[in-house]
């Protein structure tokens, strides 16, 4: 009995993994979460009550830190709102320069995030907004800071969102007003992002700020604000640089978010 | 008898459809450090702990399954063998070492989501699946203990839960078989009356080896 269960489960990984996110796994899996979906509203509002205590109780000092963190921001925010308007007026210059397109141009969808994924291998966030709204398998999704993912999965009335952090995500960055182009990848959550095929010589910098590339076969438009370079290195006897990225975009705690109606395809 | 196996298939059924919606959703609120539970590989342990190896494998593969259908990134059906090869070793290794005692039941649990855990990270890795040690090795051990700890919280009412779902011939051959239809039980969980009935004879044979 197990070796039969075994053979089946190997031929399934095996299709599985030549398919990709597409074939009859995929179209199960959207099925599935449409089936689930309306008993998944039910259970979590039932027990929403229960859950909120069980994670204030267990994550008692981030809450925290989080509050504390909000009280000062809050303090901190009458101030720099004037000097934000500055920047912003700063980054459309920027921007205009570099002949990047301004990301109102892409129509967009607003869609709020409803839960986090199941699973502790995954970074992902589903959100309220599914095919019936126009999402489809690839389109990148942006929050205030900038790019946070890519759709990954869309059944009708919900989607999932893989973020930057995930291992599995690569994006396509370069540095504005310079060549240097690179692939930033994600190393698991609350880590900062690794930027490889850059080599060593190339002008990058601590305090850079990335945005996507765009180049052809690129999953992102370009123009998308990536993150900051934290560390740039050269290891002893290596080709490329080690450069870490910290997201513009706060992956931790996000409520609204824009899905970008874009493909590579149609652009 | 075809009657009592739909039966218990649809118990089983619906205890992993509750699983899945569970951990789909109150799970998530019971994230500690961001790792969460993992309801269904508590099934698959269960199912081997209450049922034996094969009842473990089956309910194992079935319960993996249906979590390989929420997730994205990895391939559809590693879930799956993961939890099928953890319900079998926790059936097997109960019919050989473990003893018909309650408070066995947390630590198998517990003991049995870890090698579910390191199942599926070993299996992705080597079909190509390397994000998921991407985290490092104190990441991983984390996330082991911390499921560990939710597993032998929730082992209870989970293996009773899945003893009366595998009540009839699914569990004939377990250690700690579930009732039969028929109202007689042979496992102690929670039949405790019949555990030290079971465990007299043991006793006996150990002193006799002495």
């Amino acid at each position: 009995m197990l070796l039969v269960l075994v053979l089946v489960g190997v031929t399934l990984v095996t299709i599985s993994d030549r398919n990709g996110n597409s074939g009859i796994f995929a179209r199960a899996r959207t099925y599935a979460r449409d089936v689930a979906n309306p008993f998944q509203s039910g259970v979590h509002s039932v027990l929403q009550p229960v859950g909120n205590f069980l994670y204030g109780a267990l994550n008692y000092k981030t809450l925290e830190k989080q509050n504390q963190l909000l009280r000062r921001q809050v303090a901190g925010d009458q101030g720099a709102a004037v000097q934000a308007m500055g920047e912003q007026a700063q980054a459309a210059q920027v921007l205009a320069q570099e002949n990047l397109p301004y990301l109102s141009a892409i129509p967009s969808v607003a869609a709020q995030v409803v839960d986090l994924g199941a699973a502790n291998f995954e970074q992902t966030i589903e959100l309220d907004r599914g095919s019936a709204n126009g999402l489809s398998v690839g389109q990148p999704v942006v929050s205030a800071g900038g790019l946070i993912g890519s759709v990954t999965a869309v059944s009708s009335h919900l989607s999932t969102v893989t973020l930057l952090d995930d291992p599995s995500v690569t994006v396509g960055v370069r540095v504005p007003g310079t060549g240097v182009v690179g692939a930033a990848v994600g190393e698991g959550e609350g880590n900062p992002l690794q930027v490889e095929d850059v080599n060593v010589g190339s002008h990058v910098s601590r305090g850079d700020d990335l945005v996507t590339s765009g180049l052809q076969l690129e999953h992102f438009p370009a123009g998308i604000p990536v993150g900051r370079v934290l560390s740039v290195s050269s290891p002893a006897g290596a080709l490329q640089l080690a450069i870490s990225v910290s997201p513009f975009a706060d992956l931790v705690d996000l409520q609204f978010v824009r899905v970008l109606l874009w493909s590579p395809q149609t652009g | 008898m075809r009657a009592s196996w739909a039966r218990t298939v649809v118990k089983v059924a619906l205890l992993l459809a509750v699983g899945i919606l569970l951990q789909t959703t109150f799970g998530n609120d019971l994230r500690v450090d961001d790792f969460a539970p993992d309801f269904m590989m508590l099934l698959a342990v269960g199912a081997g702990f209450v049922g034996g190896p094969d009842t473990g494998a089956v309910v194992g593969f079935a319960a993996g399954l249906v979590s390989d259908l929420f997730l994205q990134s990895t391939p559809f059906g590693l879930s799956a063998l993961a939890a099928c090869l953890a319900g079998f070793a926790v059936g097997w290794a109960g019919n050989e070492v473990l003893r018909s005692r309650l408070f066995m039941v947390p630590l198998v649990a517990a003991g049995g989501t870890v090698l579910g855990v390191v199942l599926f990270v070993v299996l992705g890795y080597l079909v190509g699946q390397s994000q998921l040690v991407a985290g490092g090795g104190h990441w991983l051990a984390v996330l082991a203990l911390v499921e560990a700890c939710y597993a032998a919280l929730f082992s209870l009412p989970a293996f009773v839960l899945m003893r009366v779902a595998l009540a009839g011939p699914a569990a004939a051959s377990g250690p700690l078989s579930a009732p039969t239809p028929g109202g007689t039980a042979s496992g102690d969980l929670p039949n405790r009356r019949h555990a030290s009935s079971r465990a007299r004879p043991r006793r006996r044979a150990r002193a006799g080896v002495r």
